[in-house]
This record gives structure tokens, C-alpha cells and sequence, in this order.
């Protein structure tokens, strides 16, 4: 078997693990000769997946070409930040409630590997079930790192739980008092890299004024 | 072992198609959609406007003109290529509805009214399927026909790509009655009939004619209604069904804005408003036989499927004839 046929053979076993929530996936991950490899290829391909969902609000916005590549840059590097953030938070928490020296690289890994759901994010964009079916991705997400967080930190099922809750909680505090500022910032480089306004949202379209002409109302 | 492949191969097929299906309304609004709304027809000029009148194309001023639109179910190909059976009933509306223009020149499932079957990258093989319905009206391959609608009457409902989709049809609609004799502007009576999918079209389209000023009611025939913004903005929702038609039953099962928990839903509070009016015609199927466009079944009273149907709207429309 070639190099690339061990990396994907090993890919798949990994997101299958994942999948079936298999407490030994970090200890097989972390035997593998590409193993960081592997872990950000699951990453990578539930990102990718993920974009597809991002570029329809994009092509809602009417963002074409290097704008509308840009644009899928853009949102992939944000999504990175949020991960990012949320590992550390974990690696944090998790370091002080267990009281052991756990590697950021191990925490790194099992966030990573708990984005394995959503290599089915693409599936977002089925009219009207899609909605439902990314809630149902992100659930299922947060089981994995659920289960992860309990083998990499050795703690129990519940106080996982509790950590896992209590990382969501901080990132949703900091979503709700960070995210407006950030918003700001964001449409602010829009303007400024893309000489117009990103926030044309289906809200705005919505509304209906491209109808509402002066030649219609006169 | 073959049989589990070729399962396989069909769900991922239609996945695909699913996955794919809002592209189509998506890529329109971003390459011409916008424009295309931004430049609705505008009212005819004076020289015109007077041609128009004299020929009777348009009412006078401060005269409400009353029309009907009439949207095709699941099974058309394109604005006027719609199952046979529809035919006799269309004129029926004509013949029946005497204060109505009835149009029957709208595509619903396409913002652009462009039929399956005009120029488009799968032309040759809705075309191909149009013969095969022609030869033999139940042929399993129509089922594609069927379906390829079935998942824009979807994309009409979401909520993320309903805005762009619905926009488009409801150009098209008001593109139609202009062509009718609508006076941009003017407060016209607009009902949308639609039939089964062509009802939730209908909503979708509802929203955007009524911000144009028009005053806008649905009549939904077997439609698989689900529980749109537009509910808000319309006059009137009559919902005509059969209790033996499974598929608009299913609409309330489908769209959870109608399951009765969802207290706040559009569905809900409009019927809470007294705004919904569900008509029960009797023990009509959705299709095949004994349904809403048969002249041949008769029900207990003497009169036919599609004639009891006809009756009934003209009731609701017309109560005074």
C-alpha cells in the first residue's frame, strides 16, 4: 500500500472511530506514524464540508470570484480561531480539574478529532431539512468531544460532561459579549477589502424592497 | 449484494440532487436575480394606458380588477405543459369565474419561468421524459418530474433560500398580470391557486405581491402547505383537501411550524386570526382516480369530482352567481 493509501486507510479508521464514540481513538491516533496528520485531516474535511454551507450565504450576498474565495478564507480562519480557542479553554480547565499535566497537542487532538460529524456538514444546504440536520451535526459533535475529553483527561463520563458544558458555557459568554465587537471588525474588513457590504442577509432579501421600485410605487 | 449497491447509489443520487437542488434559484439571484426584480414592468405611459383601455386590457382608474392565478402541482414540465388531466379544469375556471382573469402562464417551480424543457442543462432529458408521460401517463420514470418539483416546493419553504426563490416567482407572477391588464401599483385582487406543491408556492410568492400592493388570497387544492411568513400578510388562506389525500395531510406532519405546539408559528396564528379555512371536499385521493380533477367519478350527489371542486370555488370567489 502506498504512503496516501495508509494515510486515507487511516483517516477512515479514525473517523469511524469517531463515530462509534471508541474511548481508545486518541491511544490509536497517537500510535499512528501521521497522526497529527490524521487528526487534521478530519478537521480539514469536515472544514471543507462546512464551506459549502458558508458559500451559500455568500452567493446570497451576490460575492463572486476571488471575493467569494476570500470570503470562504475568511470564515475558515474564524472557524479555526473558535476551535483554537475552545482547545485551550479545555486544556485549561481540564489541566486544573484533574489535576494532571495533560499535553495541549493531546487536547488539540481529541477537538479535532471531535469535528468528525461534521464531514457531513454539506448536507446543511438540503432545502428546508438542512437546518435541522446541522443542529443535529453540532449535537453529535459535541458527544464526540464528550467523549474524548473523558479518555484525555482520565476523569469520569459525568464530570467530562460538566467540563465539556462548562468550556461551551465560557464560549458562549464569549460569543455573546466578544461576537458584536468581532461582527463590527469583520464587516469593517469586508468594506474595506471588498468595497461593499457583506450584511445583505436572507433577512434583507426578505424584506423585499429590490421589488418595492419607484417604478412600481409611482 | 447488487440490490444493497444499487440502494446505495440511489440515496447517494438523491442526496446529491437534494444538496443541489436551491443552486439553481441561488445562482439566478446572484448573476441577475436582483436586477431582474429591480425592473418589474413599469406602468404603461399615457399613449398606452389609453390603448389598453379602449381595448378593455385594463380597468379604469380606481376600479379593482380580480384575478386568479392558477400554479400547477408537481407533475408539470413547464407553465403550460402540465398533466392532461388539468386541462378541462383550467377552462372550467375560465368559463366559471366571470369577475376573474384566470392565468394559467406561470412556471412555479422555477424563478425564472423557464419550463423543464426549455434550453437547460438537463433539457434533453426532461424532454425525453415528456414523451415518455405522453405515451404512457403512469410511467415510473415521470416519478423524476415529480420529484425534481417536489424539492423547489422545499426550497420555497426554507426559510434561507425561500427569500430569493419566492422573490423570483412572485416577478413572475406580477410580470404575468401586467400582462393581463394589472396596473402596476394599483391595489388588484390577486388570488393564487395552487395546486398541491403550487399551494406552498403560492405562500412563498404571497409575501412579496402583497408588499407590491396587492391584495392577495391562496386557494390551496390538495397543496402540501407548510407554515409560511407569508401567512401574516395574505387576506384569506381556503385550504380545499379530500380526506383519502395522504400527501396535503402530510404537509401538517412535515412542517413542524404546524404541529399544534408550535403556538407561535405563522400557521398557528394565522389560525388563530381566523385566517385559515380548511374545506373538506369529500373522500377525494390526491391522484389516480376519484380526485380533484376526475369529470369522470361521481360523488353521491350526482355531480363529478372536479365539477363538486369547480363549485366550491366558485362558492368561496363568487358567492353572489
Amino acid at each position: 500500500m502506498t504512503d496516501v493509501g495508509r494515510y486515507l486507510a487511516g483517516l477512515f479508521e479514525l473517523i469511524a472511530r469517531a463515530y462509534r464514540l471508541d474511548p481508545a481513538a486518541l491511544t490509536w491516533v497517537r500510535d499512528q506514524p501521521y497522526s497529527i496528520w490524521l487528526t487534521i485531516g478530519v478537521a480539514l474535511l469536515a472544514g471543507i464540508s462546512m464551506m459549502t454551507g458558508h458559500a451559500v450565504v455568500l452567493l446570497v450576498n451576490r460575492i463572486h470570484g476571488w471575493r467569494f474565495v476570500a470570503g470562504l478564507v475568511l470564515t475558515s480562519m474564524w472557524l479555526v480561531v473558535l476551535h483554537g480557542v475552545e482547545s485551550l479553554l479545555l486544556w485549561g480547565l481540564g489541566s486544573w480539574w484533574a489535576g494532571r499535566d495533560v499535553s495541549y497537542v493531546t487536547v488539540l487532538t481529541g477537538v479535532l478529532v471531535s469535528t468528525a460529524p461534521q464531514i457531513w456538514g454539506f448536507l446543511v444546504l438540503i432545502p428546508y431539512l438542512g437546518s435541522a440536520i446541522g443542529r443535529l451535526l453540532s449535537a453529535w459533535s459535541a458527544v464526540c468531544l464528550w467523549a474524548v475529553t473523558a479518555t484525555t483527561f482520565g476523569l469520569g463520563r459525568w464530570p467530562a460532561l460538566l467540563l465539556v458544558g462548562v468550556a461551551w458555557l465560557v464560549m458562549y459568554l464569549l460569543s455573546l459579549f466578544v461576537s458584536p465587537l468581532i461582527t463590527r471588525g469583520v464587516a469593517a474588513l469586508f468594506q474595506r477589502v471588498f468595497g461593499r457590504q457583506f450584511h445583505v442577509s436572507g433577512a434583507d432579501v426578505l424584506n423585499g424592497r429590490p421589488l418595492l421600485t419607484t417604478e412600481v410605487l409611482a | 449484494m447488487i440490490l444493497g449497491d444499487l440502494l446505495i447509489l440511489v440515496v447517494a443520487l438523491l442526496v446529491a440532487a437534494l444538496v443541489l437542488a436551491p443552486l439553481e434559484s441561488l445562482y439566478w439571484w446572484a448573476t441577475r436575480g436582483a436586477e431582474e426584480t429591480e425592473t418589474v414592468p413599469a406602468p404603461l405611459d399615457k399613449p398606452e394606458a389609453a390603448k389598453a383601455l379602449a381595448a378593455g386590457l385594463v380597468a379604469p382608474e380606481g376600479q379593482r380588477r380580480k384575478f386568479l392565478v392558477y400554479l400547477s402541482g408537481i407533475g408539470a414540465l413547464a407553465a403550460k405543459d402540465v398533466p392532461e388531466e388539468e386541462f378541462p379544469f383550467v377552462q372550467d375556471l375560465h368559463d366559471r369565474l366571470e369577475e376573474y382573469t384566470v392565468i394559467d402562464d406561470v412556471f412555479p417551480y422555477a424563478v425564472d419561468n423557464r419550463g423543464l424543457t426549455a434550453e437547460r442543462i438537463l433539457g434533453r432529458m426532461w424532454r425525453w421524459l415528456e414523451k415518455v408521460r405522453l405515451k404512457n401517463p403512469n410511467a415510473l420514470l415521470a416519478v423524476l418530474i415529480n420529484l425534481r418539483n417536489l424539492m423547489q416546493l422545499f426550497v420555497c419553504a426554507d426559510r434561507r433560500y425561500g427569500p430569493t426563490y419566492n422573490m423570483g416567482t412572485a416577478g413572475e407572477i406580477h410580470r404575468s398580470l401586467v400582462r393581463h391588464g394589472h396596473r402596476p401599483g394599483s391595489d388588484d385582487e390577486v388570488v393564487l391557486l395552487g395546486w398541491s406543491g403550487g399551494g406552498q408556492i403560492a405562500l412563498g410568492a404571497a409575501w412579496y405581491l402583497e408588499a407590491m400592493g396587492l391584495k392577495v388570497s391562496v386557494l390551496s387544492l390538495g397543496g402540501m402547505l407548510s407554515d409560511d411568513i407569508a401567512l401574516a400578510r395574505i387576506d384569506h388562506l381556503w385550504h380545499l383537501y379530500g380526506t383519502k389525500d395522504f400527501l396535503q395531510a402530510s404537509g401538517k406532519l412535515l412542517f413542524a411550524g404546524r404541529w399544534p405546539a408550535a403556538k407561535k408559528s405563522p400557521w398557528n396564528e394565522a389560525l388563530a386570526q381566523g385566517k385559515i379555512s380548511m374545506i373538506e371536499l369529500g373522500p377525494y385521493n390526491h391522484n389516480v382516480k376519484e380526485h380533484y380533477f376526475d369529470y369522470e367519478s361521481k360523488l353521491p350527489s350526482g355531480t363529478s369530482y372536479a365539477g363538486h371542486v369547480i363549485d366550491t370555488i366558485e362558492g368561496i370567489l363568487e358567492p353572489q352567481a
